[in-house]
């Protein structure tokens, strides 16, 4: 435990370093913030949050694995905006600004494949089952994953910007049945404890500081990595021209 | 009949028309994806002999090798619909029409229909007969609930077809963006198909049809209308 702990610490001093010395202006303050919201995140989850009361240990994966899934439709959702957005402008900027949050979404999602697993192994007994929430999620996944590799197999600017639009704006038709999904079908997957009436009383104090604190960290993080990626977006995009 | 109706009713029928003459002619399209989706339905059937006798058991089975095999044979037909347009100069003949774009798709659309139309009930003949699958009494609701899906399965493929055609992978592109998008009405054709071979009745088959008369709703619409912005060349 505690060479677990000296190590987590280590590596922060030094990503910390990394981003005082080379990064600049806004994006300087972003990642010092998202170090420490995500460091006091961690704290809070390990030490403050109480133990559920069936689960014990293994539900404080809700504490990432919620956020990341949050965050992730919040990304589609914007790429599916700034793809219709750019089918109306047709401005390289709004085609990059929906492809970074395309990447950074499906990395958020892929985070929520990867903990849910882990969450559910000792919780249901099984890594995975093909109920309506976990099927959904899965195609969602492979439609966004399906988007970044349309972009990376068309090399004419114009065309990859307007193909990819089309497919940003189809696949997100999915994420709003993988929302609904435990609503409209009996899932083994859990129905929504906070995003409903009278959900945020349900959870106490300490949970609700654990979530928020990880839901924060996590949107500090989302922004610090669109923009690094719009701006190596922009960098690639002049070198090609 | 106002005279743009009239017009773009025609245009669908003119590209239709098209494709069905050179079907007609060339003859090489249906035997090929008839002979594909066989020997595919073939090949899965063999998790019959491997599982001994397990199909006479499980309706899923025969379903899901039914509709594998023809999906499979739907990306034959699909990008070999693609890359006619895209060898012949890509429809710039019918962009010149003052119509909807949405014209030219529904009229992709009907001949990828037919096809896959044309193949189903050999399919289903070759399943029965090979795999001693049950004849279903059901037969005609069988029939309609493919064909249903089927239209959905055509629609997709159309709209996506013609957006992998103009990639660097071509056709080979199309299933990885087909079948994510098809997973619902795969699962719903599936369901369906099953409780139809095991002769359960309408009121039990009617929530996956809605399903599946949704899914094809959906994306028609969102096809047709997207469609535009896939041949702006």
């Amino acid at each position: 435990m505690n060479l677990l702990f000296v190590s987590a610490v280590i590596i922060c001093l030094f990503v910390l370093i990394f981003v005082i010395k080379f990064e600049k202006g806004l994006s300087r303050w972003l990642g010092i913030s998202a170090l420490i919201s995500l460091s006091w995140a961690l704290y809070s989850i390990i030490f403050i949050a109480k133990l559920d009361r069936f689960q014990s240990v293994p539900q404080k994966i809700f504490y990432i694995h919620v956020p990341s899934a949050w965050i992730s439709f919040v990304a589609f959702f914007l790429v599916f905006i700034f793809s219709l957005k750019y089918l109306y402008t047709s401005r390289s900027r709004d085609d990059l600004l929906a492809n970074s949050f395309a990447e950074v979404g499906v990395f958020f999602n892929t985070l929520v494949l990867i903990t849910g697993p882990i969450w559910a192994k000792p919780i249901w007994g099984v890594w995975w089952t093909w109920d309506a929430r976990l099927t959904t999620s899965l195609i969602l996944w492979l439609l966004y994953v399906a988007y970044l590799m349309l972009r990376s197999y068309i090399d004419d600017f114009e065309r990859r910007a307007r193909l990819s639009a089309i497919l940003g704006i189809f696949s997100f038709l999915n994420v709003p049945i993988v929302h609904y999904s435990v609503l409209w079908w009996r899932t083994l997957h859990p129905a929504p404890v906070v995003i409903r009436s009278g959900g945020m009383s349900d959870l106490p104090m300490s949970m609700h500081i654990a979530l928020w604190s990880s839901c924060f960290s996590v949107v500090v993080l989302f922004i610090y990595l669109v923009r690094k990626r719009y701006k190596i977006g922009k960098f690639i995009n002049l070198k090609e021209f | 009949m106002s005279k743009n109706f009239k017009l773009y009713i025609s245009v669908i029928l003119a590209v239709a028309r098209k494709d069905l003459r050179m079907e007609l002619r060339n003859k090489e399209m249906i035997p090929l994806m008839l002979i594909f989706a066989l020997v595919v339905s073939l090949i899965f059937g063999f998790l019959d002999l491997s599982f001994g006798n397990i199909g006479e058991r499980n309706m899923d089975l025969y379903s899901g090798v039914f509709w594998i095999s023809i999906l499979f044979a739907s990306i034959l037909g699909f990008s070999r619909s693609a890359m006619i347009e895209k060898e012949a100069g890509g429809l710039v003949q019918f962009l010149s029409i003052p119509v909807d774009s949405s014209a030219v798709f529904f009229g992709k659309l009907i001949p990828n229909v037919l096809f896959l139309f044309s193949i189903q009930l050999s399919v289903y003949f070759f399943i029965i007969v090979f795999f001693r699958a049950p004849v279903s009494e059901r037969y005609i609701l069988l029939i309609l609930t493919s064909s249903i899906s089927i239209i959905g399965i055509a629609a997709v493929g159309t709209f996506f077809s013609t957006l992998s055609a103009k990639t660097n992978l071509r056709e080979i592109f199309l299933p990885i963006l087909m079948f994510p998008i098809l997973i619902p009405l795969i699962i719903a054709s599936i369901k369906s198909t099953s409780l139809l071979f095991n002769n359960k009745g309408w009121e039990e088959v009617i929530d996956w049809v809605k399903l599946i008369m949704v899914y094809d709703l959906v994306s028609i619409t969102l096809a047709s209308i997207l469609f535009e912005k896939l041949l702006d060349e």
